[in-house]
């Protein structure tokens, strides 16, 4: 394999390392915030569910992002790094910015905008492109639905029980099985993405025929990568992240928690590249509103309204220009 | 009683909308989502004038007095 291909799936598997690492937060935000587990052991949870979740689930969101976004003739090496070196970019820019976006989009986005300035829009595959964009907006909403519908359901069966620390202390162990629930959901979809990126360089060297699936090596270490970057970063993260988040009862985590990996269970068996982030960000919303419209933080939905416009967009401009810089290197 | 949450599920049913023709494949998804949203608008919204009817129907007595 040459040397550009090796470069390109190192820093593939960097970007899910950070993917881990920043997204941890909301695997086990929750469970830290009802002190279910201490933040040590609940990030050492979400890890080891985000590494399990290549049993469960198959790759069809790698799939979709090495096959489905950029039509493979234009999916050459140096498209592939400028698309995920622009990714990275936007990322690091969004977050300087305090703005919540979404890797996986940014990567979308940081894909079709490299090999749009090689080739041109014809390149690009509508048919993915309009799924995957309508997911942007459906995933949120899907999830703040169920997070919504969870707890009305939840007051309704429960709202007789006198016995409240009886009650509580069933939901806290019930929010375990959520947060692992989650983490399934987070490793599934987000491995994947770079599942995709490492398919994708393969094809593009020519080491696997086009319409190859995802070999295993490329799996574990995708699922690897994710693990390790969530137990290493979610332990920092969680410790300012868990203890700021809205105050959630036991009850209301397991909503929110059930709603969002319910949307990323479908996701993933779609074969639909969605944000963690915005989903759980949905469901958490969805729990608030069942209380109250001041209940929810609207600064937070508002800041991820304005992700949704334009991170896409964004990080096709920025790897555009990395496409630029890589064509002219070469 | 100021409740804005039937506003809110009622744009909430529309973004669902607005997007459900990029995804033909998943028009059961869309349109169920909507449905749940406008159910919540609706139910909002009814909440809202109960109430709204009941504080009237309070402050009655007090505003003929004053007259």
């Amino acid at each position: 394999m040459e040397i550009g291909a090796i470069i390109v799936i190192l820093v593939a598997l960097a970007f899910d390392f950070t993917n881990g690492f920043h997204d941890a937060a909301n695997s086990i935000a929750t469970v830290v915030s009802t002190r279910v587990l201490s933040p040590r052991y609940a990030v050492v949870w979400a890890a080891f569910f985000n590494f399990v979740a290549f049993l469960i689930f198959s790759t069809h969101v790698a799939n979709t992002i090495a096959k489905d976004v950029v039509v493979q003739e234009a999916l050459t090496v140096g498209v592939i790094f400028a698309g995920l070196l622009g990714a990275i970019a936007w990322n690091l820019l969004t977050f300087w910015l305090g703005l919540p976006t979404s890797s996986s989009h940014a990567l979308v986005g940081g894909m079709a905008g490299a090999a749009v300035v090689r080739g041109g829009f014809d390149v690009l595959i509508s048919e993915g492109l309009a799924t995957i964009g309508a997911f942007i907006v459906l995933s949120p909403l899907v999830g703040l639905a169920i997070g919504l519908l969870l707890t009305v359901i939840i007051q309704w069966v429960f709202h007789r029980e006198k016995n409240l620390p009886r009650l509580n202390k069933g939901f806290r162990r019930g929010q375990l099985v959520s947060a692992a629930a989650f983490s399934l959901g987070h490793g599934g979809n987000d491995a994947q993405k770079t599942m995709g990126i490492i398919l994708a360089v393969l094809i593009a060297v020519g080491s696997l025929p086009a319409d190859a699936e995802v070999p295993l090596w490329v799996v574990l270490s995708a699922h690897t990568a994710i693990a390790l970057g969530t137990l290493f970063g979610g332990w920092r993260i969680v410790k300012t992240m868990g203890f700021k988040l809205t105050k959630l009862q036991p009850s209301g985590g397991v909503a929110a928690e059930s709603a969002a990996a319910a949307t990323l269970f479908f996701a993933s068996a779609q074969g639909i590249p969605v944000s963690t982030t915005h989903t759980i960000t949905g469901a958490i919303v969805g729990v608030g509103a069942s209380r109250r419209m001041s209940a929810v933080r609207w600064r937070v939905a508002g800041r991820v309204l304005w992700a949704w416009i334009f991170t896409i967009p964004g990080a096709a401009i920025v790897a555009g220009i990395f496409s630029l810089i890589v064509e002219a290197l070469a | 009683m100021n409740d804005r949450r039937a506003y809110f599920f009622l744009a909430a049913a529309l973004a669902v909308l607005a997007v459900q023709g990029l995804v033909p494949q998943y028009r059961w998804l869309t349109l169920s989502v909507a449905a749940l949203y406008l159910a919540f608008a609706l139910a909002f919204a009814t909440a809202n004038l109960s109430a709204r009817r009941a504080s009237i129907k309070k402050r009655q007595p007090l505003d003929r007095s004053s007259n």
